[in-house]
């Protein structure tokens, strides 16, 4: 095994690694706040068995509670699922903006923890490029989080989705890790994915490009 | 006991600030860490339980902006999170730190031992 692939495994690792974390955490929070409405449930009742009387609409209202945890814990189990297999083909066909989307959502509790908002710049029909998903995430997870480590701690990052004559481009905007031509992260990612990161000090636009088709893995 | 609630999870502090109320303690309950500190300035406590994970300002750096304004105030933590990091920290810092979903009774147990180490 190469060092860059050896390397490649190691960032996917801790990349994984810290999507578990977040994903048992945001479960834990629905656990919590069904585990603190059932005892207030229990609590209710205990004071309705010494003669208070029991409100049906506030019962109403812990049970809305619970059901809308359970189908966030239930959203949170369907993405941690899907990262799951989003190790399970080398290469596969993505939509763009709907993968960089998914990578968003699952980072989302620690970009608003950083006070980082991102958003999509919306695209009128899909790009679809045939990569391999999980290091595609990787990837924007580690250029998001040197935007926010780098000089300038960006608060409000833009991503660009156009087509280019081989693949794709993104554009992040503002990204404050550029330091002309050098980025402060490993290459072995974007090697491994083919892709090119370029980077414009005068624009403080980071620009990442991957072909339509990986070639190998 | 007068408590200050602190979690982002405003569905979970109303509701164990509403339990902890049927059990005789005085609650004031927190979403942020802004509205926290502007209940400080504010009121009388003598504990904080803070969660530790909030956008902006988690509760380990809230502890610190609370002590310069309360020095002596008593803390627990509460955390979904579980990493050995930061439980250590709060045991070094000697403070109770427990992991949600949290048993009340075990809660009560914590801020009424935090409230009897209490530096007046």
């Amino acid at each position: 095994m190469n060092r860059q692939t050896e390397k490649t495994k190691l960032t996917g690792l801790a990349y994984f690694g810290k999507m578990m974390a977040l994903i048992s955490h945001e479960i834990k929070n629905s656990l919590a706040i069904i585990n603190e409405n059932a005892g207030l449930m229990e609590d209710l009742s205990l004071m309705a068995k010494k003669g208070y009387s029991l409100d049906p609409e506030r019962t109403g209202t812990i049970a809305g509670r619970v059901v809308r945890q359970v189908q966030r814990a239930d959203t949170t189990v369907k993405r941690m699922n899907r990262l799951a297999h989003s190790v399970d083909n080398p290469v596969t066909g993505i939509d763009v903006a709907e993968t960089l989307a998914f990578t968003l959502e699952l980072g989302e509790k620690t970009f608003s923890t950083l006070g980082l908002r991102v958003e999509v710049a919306p695209l009128d029909r899909p790009v679809i490029i045939n990569t391999n998903e999980f290091l595609f995430m990787n990837l924007i997870w580690e250029i998001l989080g040197y935007a926010v480590q780098g000089g300038g701690r960006a608060e409000n990052i833009t991503i660009a989705i156009r087509r280019n004559d081989n693949g794709v481009d993104l554009v992040f905007s503002p990204h404050h890790a550029v330091e002309g031509a050098k980025v402060p992260w490993d290459r072995a990612l974007e090697e491994a994915l083919g892709a090119e990161i370029l980077s414009f000090v005068d624009t403080w636009e980071l620009l990442l490009k991957i072909p339509e088709i990986l070639k190998k893995v | 006991m007068r408590v200050l609630l602190v979690d982002d999870e405003m569905e979970y502090v109303s509701t164990l600030a509403e339990r902890l109320s049927f059990r005789g303690i005085e609650v004031r309950w927190a979403s942020s860490a802004k509205e926290a500190l502007a209940y400080i300035n504010k009121e009388p406590f003598d504990i904080a339980v803070l969660d530790v994970k909030m956008p902006k300002m988690g509760g380990i750096e809230l502890k610190q902006k609370i002590e310069e304004i309360v020095p002596g105030m008593r803390f627990i933590y509460l955390t979904g999170h579980g990493s050995e990091d930061d439980y250590k920290r709060g045991v070094t810092d000697g403070i109770s730190y427990l992991i949600k979903p949290v048993d009340i009774d075990q809660l009560v147990k914590a801020m009424n031992q935090a409230a009897a180490d209490r530096i007046d």
